[in-house]
């Protein structure tokens, strides 16, 4: 489970800091940021990189480490669920709000019920391994599992129903869906002990193999976007920065730098349209490396903004 | 309107602001649009075809384009050697002229100034329409939403 997580820390840490320019900008990328964000608070409640005695200090000491990393993971895939819709273009499921509300109320309400002192625990396993015998631990666990489970089967189903079909999201939620499932059902089975010790380990590796699996996909899938966007800034911005540089010659005033940045596609379009009006109206010439490089800005502006007419 | 497309760099009074965003809004674009999609919306909006020309005439060598108004059609004329942005920019201040309500797309008759832009820009409706070509480039060259969601 260690490796694993390594791994989605870094994913969800590289989905938190790439994600921040266009959350901060743009609505509709802000629920894919904050699912990341979630993602990345539920692993580090895991305990693998700040040890659980630390977090649990830092929370009050009284074991709260557990619930914040459950109510992490359900908002984390709730807000991957809004995403998934914002790029489906869909409603969400009839009565989904309420639901969500009410699991998170019964997870905590749950988790409240169980009769033992939580701060002795320093890991999720130990957790369960003591505590599965209680009916509260198990209803706890399955209601957190099971939330996350159909949030997934609702994104699942989103994805399915919109064509073209995104292979990595319908991997992704189905392994998820599926471990969890699997899962709820090893809870139960250690709950009852209805089986020897050995089907538990079995289970318990399947569901962290299918689960972990699942997630480091969807990370991709919300990363594959983001790292496209990375490279087409920084073209943009190259150029932005090139054709304000030349523009300089001409005494023109100054672009404000921050627009730049933050813009540099607008920036790039915009001093392309001031250098040909300087170059038709005001006998500015360039040299050829500067005529290339405004050839080159204006193949990447209708390459892929600006779509031509003919 | 999201605040990143009004870092346009034409500075227009309020009054001509306020003109020039009452002409958009009879417009709606959304991303992805081509340049031919949005001539044909304004079309749509004054009511009469609108006819485009590519030129490559020597007179056009310090004009980067124009339009005329005829009873039943529009023509409107940009410099074929541009690169394609700058051609595109030319033919959405054409229509910024036209969204407007403006009869034609002049330049002085004498150059007030040596600065090439103010050359351009010497009056409110090129300002409006220089305006408008702006906005009409950055709102159809968005990110789709569902891009946005992932990129």
């Amino acid at each position: 489970m260690r490796e694993p997580s390594t791994l989605l820390l870094y994913l969800t840490g590289i989905i938190l800091v790439l994600r921040a320019p266009y959350a901060l900008r743009t609505k509709a990328s802000r629920p894919g940021w904050l699912a990341g964000t979630f993602g990345l608070l539920a692993v580090i409640c895991l305990g693998f990189v700040i040890p659980i005695p630390e977090l649990d200090a830092v929370l009050g000491s009284a074991g709260y480490w557990n619930i914040l990393g459950s109510t992490s993971a359900i908002l984390s895939f709730h807000f991957m669920y809004q995403a998934i819709l914002i790029h489906t273009s869909r409603e969400a499921a009839r009565f989904y709000y309420p639901g969500l509300m009410l699991a998170i109320a019964c997870c905590s309400a749950c988790f409240a019920l169980i009769d033992d002192k939580q701060e002795r625990f320093v890991s999720v396993e130990g957790f369960i391994a003591t505590l599965i015998d209680q009916p509260w631990t198990a209803l706890y666990l399955s209601i957190y599992l099971g939330s996350v489970g159909i949030i997934s089967l609702l994104s699942l189903y989103a994805v399915w129903q919109t064509a073209p079909r995104s292979k990595v999201f319908i991997a992704g939620f189905s392994l998820v869906s599926l471990g969890n499932a699997i899962d709820i059902g090893l809870l139960w089975l250690q709950h009852t002990k209805i089986v020897g010790p050995n089907v538990p380990a079995f289970l318990y590796k399947v569901y962290i193999a299918l689960f972990f699996a699942g997630v480091i996909i969807l990370c991709g899938g919300f990363l594959r976007g983001s790292f496209y966007s990375l490279l087409r800034y920084h073209r943009f911005l190259y150029y932005a920065v090139r054709i304000w540089r030349i523009l300089a010659h001409t005494e023109a005033k100054s672009p404000n730098w921050l627009a730049v940045f933050l813009d540099p596609k607008n920036a790039c379009y915009q001093g392309l349209i001031l250098v040909r009006d300087f170059m038709a109206l005001g006998g500015f010439i360039l040299n050829s490396s500067e005529l290339t490089l405004t050839h080159r800005a204006d193949d990447l502006l209708t390459e892929f903004p600006l779509t031509n007419s003919s | 309107m999201p605040r990143k497309y009004d870092n346009q760099p034409i500075r227009i009074s309020p009054q001509s602001r306020i003109r020039a965003e009452d002409a958009l809004s009879k417009i709606r674009l959304s991303p992805g649009m081509t340049a031919n999609d949005v001539v044909e919306t304004v079309a749509e909006v004054i009511g009469k075809p609108i006819v485009l020309e590519s030129t490559v005439d020597d007179r056009f060598k310090t004009t980067t384009g124009t339009f005329a108004i005829t009873l039943e059609f529009v023509f409107i004329v940009f410099r074929g050697i541009d690169p394609h942005s700058y051609q595109m920019h030319s033919l959405f201040h054409e229509l910024g002229h036209l969204l407007c309500g403006h009869t034609n797309c002049e330049r002085p008759a004498t150059a007030p100034d040596s600065d090439p832009t103010r050359q351009l820009l010497w009056n409110e409706a090129e300002r409006e329409a220089e305006f408008l070509a702006y906005k009409i480039a950055a709102l159809i060259s968005r990110k789709p939403r569902s891009s946005q969601a992932f990129g």
